[in-house]
């Protein structure tokens, strides 16, 4: 039995076929095509070829962040703010960047309902009123809802409520993210998350039905799933619903696949791309993440999300002397780098024209165009801004070996790398290499009594790995634990969050 | 005068978040709000306790009750509008100043959310030099000023004066109208004149914290761990590094109380809190106890966690240090020291 492992990048579509013992068997990598699905369908069929034994296939993809990032094909919204005691002194969309803000948020209302933390109304739900509301934004443009109360993670009813009243109203269709369906504790996060979700559903939606449609005609009949931000996997119709879970996977996938393919534990992972890097920490096999609250496009979510600095510096980075000095990027020629390319008879010169006459990267048809002793500096500077990122995220961690990876990677091969540094064989791969070491997971969330605690926290452990393996998982572990107490509730009850995770395990 | 701009917030934040000794609450929200206000009204004044004269008015603003509130139920202005319209009335002159109750965690950003809107500046100064759970916890209790009248609002405009005969009774009472008002109230507990704000709070704390947070934020641009150069900036003591095993943890009569385990290879620490760090027994023994400062900071970043944000599997460094000098008196002690504490944990 195998696995494929897929990302679905911005400018290349990467496909790793693994066997049992997660050995790379085959790789290929492909231009991704603006329908998402052509490129992916390329890259299924030239690893399957002579392997129809596949079990499983795992799909990472930036294509969800990189709408939010080119502010592309965005439903436009309007919040309704369950909050009777209208909170003014954070607004929906605050720091968000403006242009994001324009695209989504057609407008805002805030409407008596939310609840106390003991479970009472702030002030109860008014039909009428938030009939109204919720025909105004309408009126001004929105074609998708969020209703965010205060509390609703925890005591959801009242969300639940309008959903049923706006079914009536707006159809089934119409899309409505409920804040209490993101969870979590902080109604900024909630509320950003559930906004971001609504203006990413629909066009997502087209997307992935077309590409299921396709993979039947594959004729593959293994299951396929969609790499999540906690490194487990969730099927496609989740991703429909809630494609905000996945903002945060793909960077991660490289990291860990970067780190596993080096055979390192820890180590720091640089990906390089074709118009941009991005670098990373592995701490025992995990992607170091952020402490302070996660930031994806600007906007400030609940999810926890890889520590990480981004460059503008890849394999389609422009070249400029300016003064005898040169400059690398942040413009790349992105994806009509074989147009733009200088070596095979374009204008602009780039970071892979430097490579060519290296040797180090071979492109049929190209010719070298620059003088060696320019094409070992450009490469060198380039390196050296690698290097730079390096110390800037290893901190004091110095002791942390540099992994290189990407479609960048090979750039590289010939610049005086340090014992510390290396680039391991398949690193073009390493991002489809991730996603296929993912792992299925569980999560139970419930309630319980803390006088019990020590009886009960033990079992639902249980409970979570027990799950997690009949769902396929592989020696699963807990991966998240939370027990959050409820604040004045007449028992001494908390509700808990548990999470078993284990390796894909397929036959 | 100072000025305070918003390119201060980060280092008042996570200043004040170590000052926390884990409890005052998430600087997360506060900061988001203190941005807002920044923003709608310009930047605040901050004035040195040496500036007053012995007649002006200074309120000190705080929040009570339990933190993650305010995770939830965003602020509107009205809490804290009324409550200063209130004491406006009742003294019949205008104030001169704001200023923080609590420096340590959230508490620190509080008077911020007004101060703009009402035009007033914020002293730079507070009633503890940390964070402590209980509303008798502060400096004047410590040098006997009885506080005349204490003011509570919630979010719909409502105003509750409070007329006890000490500051334990205040915290007995406002602790049950707290829980009435949806588990979070703007609160007064005293009104000063100059002269007693010079002679009772504890001085320079917003400048202090900066200052701490500043460490923490130059030492991640020098790419150094930040945890030496909080150790030499508190005069601080460290204790130990170790991964999270477990957390314990219940809400006993409105506060967040439990243990978290700390363990090494050959250590294993055992840390409780009631909304702050409190003791550190090291195999069974103290290493630490209050009113010392008490902070677990990520091992990576130096970002402190709060009691309400700790996580299984988080790898922590543990330190002490000092709290000010207060607080070491016998009158101090018997507010806030070991003896008190163990009683109610």
């Amino acid at each position: 039995m195998f696995k494929i492992g897929i990302d679905i990048g911005g400018t290349n579509t990467d496909a790793v076929l693994v066997n049992h013992n997660n050995e790379i068997i085959k790789t290929a990598k492909v231009y991704t095509t603006s329908d998402m699905v052509t490129g992916l369908v390329t890259a299924i069929n030239a690893v399957t070829q002579q392997h129809k034994n596949i079990g499983a296939i795992i799909v990472g993809t930036t294509h969800v962040i990189n709408s939010l990032l080119e502010v592309k094909n965005l439903t436009k919204i309007g919040v309704i703010r369950l909050a009777g005691h209208y909170p003014n002194t954070i607004p929906v969309g605050f720091k968000w960047p403006q242009k994001l803000k324009n695209a989504i948020i057609m407008g805002t209302k805030t409407i008596p309902g939310g609840c106390e933390c003991d479970g009472s109304d702030i002030s109860p739900l008014n039909k009428t009123v938030t009939l109204k509301a919720v025909n105004q934004l309408i009126n001004a443009g929105a074609e998708g809802l969020v209703i965010a109360g205060i509390f609703s993670s925890i005591y959801p009813q009242q969300e639940l409520i309008i959903k049923n009243w706006l079914k009536d109203e707006l159809g089934k269709e119409f899309p409505i993210t409920l804040a209490s369906d993101i969870g979590g504790i902080g109604l900024i996060e909630r509320e950003n998350a559930a906004i971001l979700n609504t203006a990413l559903q629909q066009n997502l939606t087209k997307g992935f039905q077309h590409f299921q449609k396709e993979l039947q005609n594959l004729d593959l009949t293994c299951p396929i799933w969609i790499t999540k931000n906690n490194g487990t996997v969730m099927t496609i119709n989740e991703v429909m619903q809630y494609p905000v879970f996945t903002l945060a996977a793909g960077p991660k996938n490289s990291f860990v696949g970067g780190a596993k393919l080096a055979d390192f534990e820890n180590a720091v992972v640089a990906d390089i791309g074709g118009t941009s890097t991005d670098v990373g920490i592995v701490i025992d096999g995990f992607v170091r993440q952020t402490f302070k609250p996660a930031e994806v496009a600007g906007v400030r979510l609940g999810f926890a999300m890889p520590d990480l600095l981004t460059i503008g510096l890849g394999g389609g980075s422009h070249i400029e002397y300016i003064n005898a000095a040169i400059k690398i990027g942040p413009s790349s020629a992105g994806n009509a780098l074989l147009q733009q390319m200088r070596s095979l008879g374009g204008v602009q010169l780039t970071l892979t024209d430097a490579a060519i006459v290296q040797g180090t990267i071979n492109i049929p048809g190209a010719k070298s165009c620059l003088n060696p002793k320019i094409a070992a500096h450009i490469l060198d500077q380039a390196y050296k801004t690698i290097q730079q990122m390096y110390a800037k995220i290893a901190g004091f961690r110095k002791d942390l070996p540099l992994v290189i990876v990407g479609g960048g990677a090979e750039l590289f091969r010939n610049c005086n790398l340090s014992t510390q540094v290396s680039i391991p064989t398949y690193s073009a791969s390493a991002n489809a290499y991730g996603a296929a070491m993912a792992e299925i997971g569980t999560t139970i969330n419930t309630i319980i009594n803390l006088k019990d605690r020590t009886n009960i926290l033990p079992k639902l452990e249980s409970e979570a790995l027990a799950q997690a393996k009949t769902k396929g998982a592989d020696s699963p572990r807990i991966i998240e634990k939370q027990v959050i107490p409820y604040y004045y509730a007449p028992e001494n009850i908390a509700r808990v969050v548990i999470t078993a995770a284990g390796a894909l395990c397929i036959q | 005068m100072l000025n305070f701009s918003k390119n201060k917030l980060d280092s008042l934040a996570i200043g004040a978040a170590i000052l926390g000794s884990g409890g005052g609450g998430s600087t997360d929200y506060p900061l988001l709000t203190t941005a807002n206000m920044l923003e709608t009204y310009g930047d605040i004044s901050l004035l040195n306790v040496n500036e007053l004269q012995d007649d002006d008015l200074v309120v000190p603003l705080g929040f009570m009750g339990a933190p993650l509130v305010g995770l939830e139920k965003i602020r509107n202005e009205l809490e804290l509008e009324t409550i200063i319209q209130a004491i406006s009335k009742d003294y019949n002159r205008p104030l001169k100043a704001l200023s923080v109750t609590e420096i340590g965690g959230g508490n620190a950003f509080t008077p911020f959310y007004i101060a703009g809107k009402l035009d007033l500046p914020i002293l730079d100064a507070d009633l503890i030099g940390r964070a402590f759970p209980e509303l008798q916890m502060i400096s004047p209790t410590v040098y006997n000023l009885q506080s005349k009248r204490c003011y509570m609002a919630d979010v719909f405009g409502n105003v509750i004066k409070l007329e006890c005969n000490n500051m334990q009774e205040v915290e007995k009472y406002a602790r049950h109208m707290t829980v009435a008002f949806g588990s979070s109230a703007a609160i007064v507990l005293h009104v000063f004149t100059g002269k007693e704000a010079k002679e009772v709070m504890v001085k320079d704390s917003i400048s202090k914290a900066c200052a701490l947070g500043d460490i923490i934020l130059t030492a991640k641009k020098l790419q150094q761990k930040p945890l030496e150069a909080i150790l030499n900036y508190t005069n601080g003591k460290m204790i130990g590094s170790g991964m999270i095993k477990d957390i314990n943890q219940s809400i006993t009569a409105g506060f967040l109380t439990g243990k978290v385990q700390v363990q090494s290879d050959c250590t294993e620490w055992q840390i409780e809190y009631q909304n702050e760090y409190l003791f550190i027994h090291q195999n069974q023994k103290i290493a630490a106890q209050t009113p010392d400062i008490i902070a677990l900071l990520d091992e990576e970043t130096g970002v402190p966690l709060s009691s309400d944000s700790l996580t299984y599997g988080a790898r922590v460094d543990i330190i002490s240090f000092k709290a000010p000098d207060l607080w070491y008196t016998s009158s101090g002690l018997n507010l806030v020291g070991p003896q008190y504490f163990k009683k109610q944990i």
